[in-house]
C-alpha cells in the first residue's frame, strides 16, 4: 500500500513540473508579456519603467525568472502581485474563505439531494420519481451554469426582490468588508445578525453550484446503483433469502457508493472552477473573482498563484481518489 | 418483405417467412446503430430539434430577405427600438443599449455558436485520437510520457484558460476561438481512444493483422479505430455541447466574441449591468436557446452511447 502510495506521488511530480513551466512559459506569450502591464501607467518615463522593470526581475533570462518564480512557490511568498501590492500568498489566502465558505455550503446541500435521489431513482427504475430526476438532471446538465445564475438573481432578487442581488455581506450593516478587523468584531458582537445576513447572500450562488452539481451527481449515483442491482452477488443474496432491506443497504448500496467516492473527490477541486463563474455572477469576492480581477489588469504573477493553486488541488485529490479507492475496494491490487 | 420493426438491440438479424423462403437479412454495425438510435425514447426527437434549430439559424439571412420585418440583420438596429420588452415588432424584444432585435440576433449568433462548437471539436478530434492512438498502440515510456502531457492539459481548469488564450491570440475571431477550444479539449478524447487501443492491440485480430505484416499505420486506422469509434463519437458530441457553452460564458464575460460580431454569448454581454432593471427578456432569450441546444446534443450523445454499446444497462 505504501509502495502504491509512493508510486502515485512519484507520478504526479513531473505532472506538476510540466504544469508549472506550460503556466508560466505560456503566460510569457501573452502579448506584451508582464510589461504590458505597467504600459497603462502613464507618464511614466523611460528611466522609471527601467528600474520598475529591474526591480521587479523582469530583465533577467527567462529561464532564471522561472526558477526563481518556482523558489519563491516552494518557499516564499508566491511572489509579489503589482496589482494588490501584497503578497500573492497573501491575497489568495484573505479570498479563500469565501470560496470555501460557498463551495462547501453548495456541495454539502447538492450531496444530500443528489445520493438519495439517485439511489431512489435507481430502485425504482422507470417509476415517476425516476423519469423525473432523470428529467431534471438533463436539465441541470444543459443550463449554462452563469446562465441559470442569472435567471434565479432575476426572480428573487429583481421580480421577487427578497434576497440581495450581489456580496456576501451587507456593508451597511455591519460598516466593514467581509473578514476585515472591523467585520469580525462586528460578527462577534453579532453573530445572529451576521449569520442572517451571511446567509441570505449565500443562498443564490450555493443554488445555483447545487442545482448543477445534483444534476451530475444524481446520474452518477443512480447508475452506479444500477450497475450493482445487477451484480450477481446481489442476485445471491436475494435468492439466500436476506431482506430486501439488508439486500439493497448491505450489498448493492456499499458497492455502489465506491465509484461514488472517489467521484466526489476528484469533482471537489473541479468545484472551484465551478465558483469561477458562480462568483463572477454574484460578485461574490472569493478566489473565482480574483481570477477575473487579475486578469483584466494582467496581474500575472496573481495569475500563475491562483492557476497553480487550482492545479495542485486537483493532482492532489486525484491522487487521494486513488488511494482512498484502492483502500475501500479490497479487490484493487497495489501491485 | 422484411419487418424491421421487430428488430430489437440484441439480434443481429432477422428472419423473415416469406411463402417457403426463408430470408436472413444481415445488418451491418451502421444499420444497426441507426435502429437503435431511432428506437431511443427522446434521442429521435432531439436529433429532428437539433436539425431544426440549424436550419432555422443558418437560413437567418434567407428569413431576412423573407420577412424583413421580423428578422434583422444585427447591422441593422434603431436606438429608437432600444430596452423594448417583446412585441409584435420585436418578438423577443431588444437589447437595451443598441435596439438590436434578440430574435434575429439569436438566429445569426446561432451560426456562429454551432460552428464554434463542432469545429472546436473537429479540431479536437483529430489531435485526440491520433495522440491517444499512437499512446495506445505503441505504450512504454512512449505512452508514459504522451500521457503525462495529456495529464497537464486535464488538470488546468479550460475555464481558466481559455480567457488567458484568447489574449494571446489578440482579437478574437470565431475560428481562433474554435481553435483555442479545440487546443484545449483533445484530451478528453485522448485518454478514451488511448484506453480503447490498449486493450485493442491485444486481441487476436490486431494480432492476425501484424503477423500477416499489415503496416502499423494500417492497422491502426483501419483495423483498430473503426472498433474503438463508439466512445469516440460520444464524447465528440458531448464535447460539443460543453463548448457552446464555454463559448457562451467568456463571450459574455467579454473574453471570446464580442459585438458587433454576435455569437449566443456576445449577444448576452452587457445583458448583467441592465438586469436590475428587470430587461428579462435579453438575458432570458439567448440563455434558452443555448440550453435548448445543448439539451438536444446531450440527449443525442446518450442515445448515440446506447445505440453503439448495447451491452449498456439504462
Amino acid at each position: 500500500m505504501l509502495g502504491f502510495i509512493g508510486r502515485r506521488i512519484l507520478q504526479s511530480v513531473p505532472t506538476l513540473f510540466l504544469i508549472s513551466a506550460l503556466l508560466f512559459f505560456g503566460m510569457q506569450m501573452v502579448p506584451g508579456g508582464p510589461e504590458q502591464a505597467f504600459a497603462f501607467r502613464s507618464g511614466m518615463s523611460e528611466a522609471a519603467r527601467q528600474s520598475v522593470i529591474h526591480q521587479w526581475g523582469l530583465d533577467q533570462p527567462l529561464h532564471i525568472q522561472y526558477l526563481k518564480w518556482l523558489q519563491s512557490m516552494f518557499t516564499g511568498n508566491w511572489q509579489f502581485s503589482f496589482f494588490m501590492h501584497r503578497s500573492v500568498r497573501e491575497v489568495i489566502f484573505q479570498r479563500l474563505p469565501a470560496t470555501l465558505i460557498l463551495m462547501v455550503t453548495a456541495y454539502l446541500i447538492a450531496q444530500i439531494i443528489a445520493l438519495p435521489a439517485g439511489i431512489l431513482a435507481a430502485l425504482r427504475r422507470y417509476s415517476f420519481f425516476d423519469q423525473g430526476v432523470t428529467f431534471f438532471s438533463y436539465l441541470g446538465y444543459s443550463m449554462p451554469t452563469f446562465w441559470l445564475g442569472l435567471m434565479l438573481l432575476l426572480l428573487f432578487a429583481v421580480f421577487v426582490p427578497i434576497l440581495p442581488v450581489g456580496g456576501i455581506v451587507n456593508v451597511r450593516l455591519s460598516g466593514a468588508p467581509f473578514l476585515t478587523h472591523d467585520y469580525n468584531v462586528w460578527f462577534l458582537q453579532n453573530p445572529i445578525r451576521g449569520l442572517i445576513d451571511l446567509a441570505s447572500h449565500i443562498i443564490l450562488p450555493a443554488t445555483t453550484i447545487a442545482i448543477v452539481t445534483i444534476a451530475g451527481d444524481s446520474r452518477f449515483m443512480r447508475s452506479s446503483m444500477l450497475d450493482a442491482i445487477h451484480q450477481d452477488y446481489v442476485r445471491t443474496a436475494r435468492a439466500k433469502g436476506l431482506s430486501e432491506r439488508v439486500v439493497v443497504l448491505k450489498h448493492a448500496l456499499r458497492n455502489a457508493l465506491l465509484p461514488v467516492v472517489t467521484n466526489i473527490a476528484i469533482e471537489l477541486p473541479l468545484l472551484f472552477s465551478g465558483a469561477v463563474v458562480t462568483e463572477a455572477i454574484y460578485s461574490w469576492p472569493g478566489m473565482g473573482q480574483l481570477f477575473f480581477q487579475a486578469l483584466e489588469a494582467f496581474d500575472y504573477p496573481l495569475l500563475l498563484g491562483i492557476l497553480s493553486v487550482s492545479a495542485i488541488l486537483i493532482v492532489l485529490f486525484n491522487l487521494l481518489a486513488d488511494v482512498a479507492y484502492a483502500y475501500i475496494d479490497p479487490r484493487i491490487s497495489y501491485a | 418483405m422484411l419487418d424491421t420493426r421487430q428488430i430489437g438491440g440484441e439480434s443481429l438479424g432477422a428472419v423473415a417467412h416469406a411463402g417457403e423462403d426463408v430470408a436472413i437479412k444481415q445488418f451491418s454495425f451502421r444499420e444497426l446503430t441507426y435502429r437503435r438510435f431511432m428506437n431511443h425514447p427522446t434521442a429521435k426527437w432531439a436529433a429532428l430539434t437539433l436539425l431544426l434549430i440549424v436550419v432555422v439559424c443558418y437560413g437567418a439571412p434567407i428569413w431576412h430577405l423573407i420577412f424583413p420585418n421580423f428578422i434583422q440583420a444585427p447591422d441593422q438596429y434603431s436606438l429608437l427600438d432600444a430596452g423594448q420588452g417583446p412585441s409584435l415588432r420585436h418578438l423577443l424584444g431588444t437589447d437595451s443599449y443598441n435596439g438590436h432585435d434578440i430574435f434575429s440576433l439569436i438566429l445569426y449568433g446561432g451560426r456562429l455558436s454551432l460552428f464554434i462548437g463542432i469545429g472546436s471539436m473537429i479540431i479536437a478530434a483529430l489531435i485526440g485520437v491520433s495522440w491517444g492512438a499512437t499512446a495506445g498502440y505503441f505504450g512504454h515510456s512512449l505512452d508514459a510520457v504522451l500521457m503525462r502531457v495529456t495529464d497537464v492539459f486535464l488538470t488546468i481548469p479550460a475555464l481558466l484558460l481559455v480567457p488567458l488564450a484568447a489574449r494571446v491570440f489578440g482579437e478574437a475571431s470565431p475560428w481562433k476561438i474554435a481553435l483555442i477550444f479545440g487546443l484545449l479539449s483533445w484530451p478528453s478524447i485522448s485518454r478514451i481512444v488511448r484506453s480503447s487501443f490498449l486493450s485493442l492491440r491485444e486481441m487476436q485480430f490486431a494480432e492476425a493483422a501484424r503477423a500477416l505484416g499489415v503496416p502499423t499505420r494500417r492497422i491502426i486506422f483501419r483495423h483498430l479505430l473503426p472498433n474503438a469509434v463508439g466512445p469516440i463519437v460520444v464524447a465528440f458530441t458531448l464535447g460539443i455541447a460543453n463548448n457552446i457553452v464555454l463559448e457562451a460564458f467568456v463571450s459574455f464575460l467579454g473574453f471570446g466574441i464580442q459585438p458587433p460580431t454576435y455569437s449566443w454569448g456576445s449577444t448576452l454581454a452587457g445583458a448583467q449591468g441592465v438586469l436590475v432593471a428587470g430587461n428579462w427578456w435579453w438575458i432570458t432569450f439567448p440563455g434558452l436557446a443555448v440550453a435548448a441546444t445543448v439539451l438536444c446534443i446531450n440527449f443525442i450523445g446518450d442515445g448515440l452511447r446506447d445505440a453503439l454499446d448495447p451491452k449498456i444497462i439504462r
